[in-house]
This record gives C-alpha cells, sequence and structure tokens, in this order.
C-alpha cells in the first residue's frame, strides 16, 4: 500500500498564524494559532495548531512529506524591506529597530524554525504571497478555469495581482484565452490546477494599506477592525469622496498609485500623519471615543471608492484573463460589500472566495501548490465549509462541566433540537458549541452566539450585554439554504458569509435584528450537508415561528479570539450575559449557574486587548 | 540585536548606501527604483510579475 502524501501548510510571523493540513489532497485539517493562545491574530509560529492537527490526523512529523511556507522571505526582506528603508532614510529610524529585530531573530530563518520546532528533516517549498492567495481561492474552487483577483495589505512586493487558473486535462497547453503571451504545459495525465500571476501592483501602493490607513485614521485598530469600518459606512454619506480621490490615483483599468505624502507607513510606526488630518479637515479619532457624523462619512466615503477600484479591477482581470468564473482571495476580498457588488454586476457567473481568504488563508495556498506542483495531484472538489478545526466529544464537555462544578443537562439529539428552537424564541440568546472549529475569522455555526432574528432589541443586546462592543456593529443572518430567495436579493448559496446583498424591503420588519441601517445583510447560508446539526436547529425553529433566518455572530468577546474549547465557551458564557449555553448534546442555563461563578466580567475582559 | 549597534548600522552602513542610491536615483532621473509616486504620467499602474525561477519553490527568493 501507498504511504499517503501529508503537506502541512503554513502562515506566520505577519499576523493570523495558522495551519493547514491536506492528505492525499484533501484538506484534513485547518485552524489559526490565536484559538489556542488566546491572543487575537496571534502571529507566533503555529505550534499549537499544528500539534493540534498531528493528533487529529493521528500521525507524527515523519509521516510529512511536505511543508510548505505561504511567501518569500529573502524577497520581502532583501528586495522590499531593505530597498524602502534606503529610500526613506534618514527617517524610519523606529521602524528600522523593530523591523531589524524581528527579521534577525525570526523570520530569516524560516527553514531552521520549521525544523527545529518541528524536528523536520524533510522538504520546504516557498511561494510568493499572492500566489499562495490565488491558490488558496482556485485550487479549492473546483472551477475548471478562473479568473483570479488577489488584493490585500502587502506581500513581498504585490498588494493586488491579477491571474488566471486553469484545471484541464495536460495533453493540449492551458493558455489564457486570447493571449499567446504565455503557456501552461502541465504534462501529466490528469486535470491539475495551476495559476499563472499575469499582473501586479507594487508596494507601497496599495488598497488594503489604504483600507487599513483610513482603519487607523478612524481610531480602530489595523488588520483587525476594517470590518468595523465597513459595517460603519451605511450610517454615512460619500461627502469625502472626491477629497479621497487625492488619495489614490485610480487609472480605468483599475490600477492605483497612492499618494505618499498622505502616508506614513514606509517610515513611521503609524499609518497616517498631519497630512491627511490637514485633507479630510479633523484629526484621527482618538479609540473608544464617541464616534460622530464625520466618521461616519469617511468610512462611507472610502467603502465607496474601494468598491470602485474592485470594480474596476475585476473588469480589467475580465478582459486580461478571461472566464466566467471568478476566485477572488487576499485581506480585501473580506470586504463582503464590495463582493456583493461584484456580484450583482454580472460581469462573472460564479464567484468563489474561500473563508480564510486573509493571510490565514496562506496556508491552505501553499499547501495547495505543493499538492498541485510538485505532486502533480488531482482536482480538489469545491469546498463549501469551513470545519476543518478540532472538536470535543461529549465526554470530554461532560468532564469539562463536572471539573467547573456547574449544573448541566444532557439531552437527546432530537431533545436538543427542540428544546433549543424553542429557547431561542424571543430575547434569548445562545451560546452555541459543536462539531468541528471554523477555519478562517467567521464563525458559522459551530462556534457561535444565535438569537432570534426577529426581535430587535436582540442586536443592541447581543453587542452591549454579550459582547461588549459598539452599538452600531451590525448582525449576520443565517438563513436556510432554500429560502435564500424569499429574504434576500440573492440567487445562490453563500456559505461563508462574505456577501452582502439586500433584504427584501417587505422582510425587513420581520428580522430587523440582522437588516442593517441600509436595508443590507452580510448572509450565510446553509444546507444540511454542510452542517447537519445546525441546519436542523434553524429548520426546527422555522416550523415553530416560520422565520428561517436568525442571528449568527461569533462566540467571543470583543478582542477575544472565538472559542475553541468548551473551557473558552463556558468562560464565555459564564461572564457574559448569554442566557444558554449549549456544548454538544448538554444544555446550561444562566439562572441556575451557582453565583459565585457568574459575571465577574471586569476580569474576564481585561484579558483581551480591545480592537 | 542591541538598540545601539542597530542605530551605528543605521548611521553609518544603512546611511552612505542609501545616499549612494539617492545620488544614482537623482543622477538617473529614475524615481521608479523605489515603487514609483502617485501621478507620474503613466497610463498604468499594472507591472509584470517576476519571471518565475523552474524550480524556485524551493528557494525562499
Ligand atoms: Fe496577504
Amino acid at each position: 500500500m501507498n504511504k499517503p502524501v501529508y503537506i502541512l501548510g503554513l502562515s506566520c510571523y505577519y499576523h493570523d498564524s495558522a495551519c493547514v493540513l491536506i492528505k492525499d489532497g484533501e484538506i484534513i485539517f485547518a485552524a489559526q494559532e490565536e484559538r489556542y493562545t488566546r491572543k487575537k491574530q496571534d502571529d507566533s509560529f503555529p505550534n499549537e495548531a499544528i500539534k493540534a492537527a498531528f493528533e487529529y490526523a493521528g500521525i507524527t512529523i515523519e509521516d510529512i512529506s511536505a511543508i510548505g511556507f505561504y511567501e518569500k522571505p529573502f524577497i520581502k526582506f532583501f528586495d522590499r524591506i531593505l530597498r524602502t528603508t534606503f529610500k526613506v532614510w534618514p527617517r524610519g529610524l523606529m521602524q528600522y529597530q523593530y523591523a531589524m529585530q524581528d527579521w534577525m531573530t525570526k523570520k530569516l530563518w524560516i527553514p531552521q524554525s520549521i525544523r527545529k520546532e518541528l524536528g523536520y528533516k524533510g522538504d520546504i517549498f516557498f511561494i510568493p504571497h499572492h500566489e499562495s492567495h490565488a491558490y488558496s481561492s482556485f485550487g479549492v474552487s473546483g472551477f475548471d478555469d478562473a479568473t483570479i483577483v488577489t488584493v490585500d495589505g502587502v506581500g513581498e512586493w504585490a498588494t493586488a495581482t491579477i491571474g488566471y487558473g486553469c484545471a484541464e486535462v495536460p495533453s493540449a497547453k492551458c493558455q489564457v484565452p486570447n493571449s499567446e503571451t504565455w503557456n501552461l504545459e502541465l504534462g501529466t495525465s490528469k486535470p491539475v490546477p495551476s495559476v499563472k500571476i499575469l499582473k501586479e501592483i507594487h508596494y507601497p501602493h496599495s488598497l488594503g494599506l489604504l483600507y487599513s490607513a483610513i482603519t487607523y485614521y478612524l481610531g480602530f485598530k489595523v488588520n483587525s477592525a476594517e470590518y468595523k469600518v465597513m459595517g460603519l459606512a451605511p450610517y454615512g454619506e460619500p461627502k469625502y469622496l472626491e477629497k479621497m480621490r487625492e488619495l489614490i490615483d485610480v487609472k480605468e483599468d483599475g490600477s492605483f498609485a497612492l499618494n505618499m505624502k498622505y502616508f506614513t507607513y514606509e517610515h513611521g510606526l503609524r499609518m497616517t500623519g498631519r497630512a491627511i488630518e490637514k485633507l479630510l479637515g479633523q484629526p484621527r479619532r482618538k479609540p473608544e471615543s464617541d464616534l460622530e457624523q464625520f466618521h461616519k462619512d469617511i468610512a462611507r466615503s472610502l467603502q465607496d471608492l474601494t468598491e470602485e477600484v474592485m470594480m474596476k479591477i475585476v473588469t480589467y482581470a475580465k478582459k486580461i484573463s478571461p472566464s466566467d468564473n471568478l476566485c477572488l482571495a487576499g485581506g480585501v476580498s473580506l470586504n463582503c460589500v464590495a463582493n456583493g457588488k461584484i456580484l450583482r454586476s454580472g460581469l462573472f457567473k460564479n464567484i468563489y472566495i474561500q473563508p480564510a481568504s486573509g493571510d490565514a488563508g496562506g496556508a491552505l495556498g501553499v499547501a495547495l501548490a505543493i499538492w498541485y506542483k510538485q505532486f502533480n495531484g488531482a482536482k480538489l472538489q469545491q469546498m463549501n465549509h469551513s470545519y476543518f478545526g478540532d472538536e470535543f466529544s461529549d465526554d470530554e464537555i461532560e468532564k469539562c462541566l463536572q471539573n467547573a462544578d456547574v449544573p448541566f443537562l444532557k439531552l437527546s439529539d432530537e431533545g436538543l433540537i427542540d428544546r433549543a428552537s424553542t429557547l431561542m424564541e424571543g430575547d434569548n440568546v445562545i451560546g452555541w458549541f459543536q462539531g468541528r472549529m471554523e477555519y478562517g475569522p467567521r464563525a458559522l455555526g459551530n462556534r457561535s452566539i444565535i438569537a432570534d432574528a426577529r426581535n430587535k432589541d436582540n442586536w443592541k443586546k447581543v453587542n452591549l450585554k454579550i459582547k461588549f462592543r459598539e452599538s452600531f456593529r451590525p448582525f449576520a443572518p443565517t438563513v436556510l439554504e432554500e429560502r435564500i430567495g424569499d429574504y434576500f436579493d440573492l440567487d445562490r448559496p453563500t456559505p461563508f458569509m462574505l456577501l452582502v446583498a439586500d433584504v427584501h424591503p417587505d422582510k425587513r420588519d420581520e428580522i430587523p435584528a440582522v437588516t442593517h441601517v441600509d436595508g443590507s445583510a452580510r448572509i450565510q447560508s446553509i444546507n444540511r450537508e454542510q452542517n447537519e446539526r445546525y441546519y436542523d436547529l434553524i429548520k426546527a425553529f422555522e416550523e415553530k415561528t416560520g422565520c428561517g433566518v436568525i442571528i449568527n455572530t461569533s462566540f467571543n468577546v470583543r478582542g477575544e479570539p472565538i472559542v475553541r474549547s468548551p473551557e473558552d465557551a463556558l468562560n464565555c458564557f459564564l461572564n457574559t450575559h448569554m442566557d444558554y449555553l449549549v456544548l454538544g448534546n448538554y444544555l446550561l442555563t444562566k439562572r441556575d449557574m451557582p453565583e459565585d461563578k457568574v459575571l465577574k466580567k471586569k476580569d474576564y475582559l481585561e484579558q483581551f486587548e480591545l480592537d | 540585536m542591541s538598540f545601539i549597534i542597530l542605530t551605528i548600522l543605521w548611521l553609518t552602513l544603512f546611511g552612505i548606501y542609501a545616499i549612494i542610491i539617492k545620488t544614482i536615483s537623482a543622477i538617473k532621473k529614475f524615481p521608479s527604483l523605489f515603487g514609483g509616486g502617485a501621478r507620474g504620467g503613466y497610463n498604468t499602474y499594472w507591472v509584470d510579475p517576476l519571471s518565475e525561477v523552474p524550480n524556485g519553490m524551493q528557494d525562499q527568493f
């Protein structure tokens, strides 16, 4: 019997470390390190996630055939970082100090770290950052060909790319339609996906960094709170759009250059300085201070600008690498409002965005690139769920509850669905912990906080009393896949909460807790194959209430990584105003909890740095 | 590496090299050496990617 091929993909040392394990081309395990270390967007070497992956697969490091790192560190350091240091000199001393410490001690020693941390002796591969993004989407899209667009902060040099992906029977050549500029010789007897990057935009010009810079200007945390700006935008008007055009020169083909006099990230530890404050007319907002209409208008203007640039990029991408299918990746493709706009434009018949499309997804991208390029591996089927992390048996959960000495009730499978769906009616908020943890930044029904979307007060309750976060933040709905069209202006499944569409006007009053101020919603659809228990819960809720939509938000408080284990979930439950907790088949009721165990929230919240 | 050693390197090695590079750039009038600037009269800001090195996946560059 042939030994299986295990490939380990890694991303780390920037933000959002992750590991992905694939076995003979099948994703076995994928998780971010933050879930284990409980440090949001932890960038350290993903030791804990790797340990969990090996444990899950029942293997050791000896079984690993190849390890991949999601970018080319030497290009990044010796080309971009040193060159930028020379360019900005004599400014940038502090940034240089931090960068050198980091690079000299960690980032220039990646193969050595991998071998030392894991005791690994085999092959280590590196692919460019944006190629990792491209493979992370096209490689699991299930498409035979696709236009690929990746947009993020920065990789080595590239901040945005256009590429072409194809998976054809390789007797013929695989090439970009209408182009003779390059060919991909696949040279095997089965369809093997392959990616070719055709065009790039280089640092310091970056749509992702522009978004982050304005996030910073608005007083939010960079590389973390960009989605807050997206959520804030519908409260504002695009009054500053024209002024923002001073920040960026956008060509008709979607290429762009930033006006660097307004940005300080090349040489400073801050993203923006005085120049942008002068241009936009107000100083940077102090974190946690009141949000004024000005800040909402800035957010809206930035969002409109981003959508405009993304539309131009995908239009040009379709022209130079035509396909009916579009694969998006990179941090900017987590901007689900822009994604929804691209979908509605009708430029592409199909759009695929992988759930971990930020840098955590780089681990998946490099693992797939090795599988396809080094092993000529067969094409994977479309990835249509993200449940690739840890899971806990009922025995493990019961042990945790007994150790914590809290009262609980064990229910049958049917009893659990019936009880939970009944409890959800009205104003109860439930922590829902089931099965394997999600890969990527979204909780999609296994590490979720759920509530009745028909009750508008739940919006406020979950934001302020459970998540302890800003009141403007919207909630996303999960909808039964077969009922998407009944509620939303959307004609296809969206399993990863990465598309925004309008709620039908006549349904907005029915599900006010998930309808944003502009009438839109960031939708997750679910079918029974993706997640049987979560689907059954919503189906039972629908049977009782007629409503096939619920609130789904991640199981954590502000600044905390999404819960991983029953212990994490129990802690979060006890320290917030959550009413019920469902862990596997176990039900916990807040009012039955011993008084000395609940709501020591100050200590609990202080563990997590606000984002 | 200590703050002081890095600062000395910054002032000497980096400083000299930065001045040389900046001078060459100024003489050649070649601002795009460092990635160019906005509104530089370009028709497009898209550039071709670096050509792929055969079997380059094992390299860090
Ligand atoms: Fe990235």
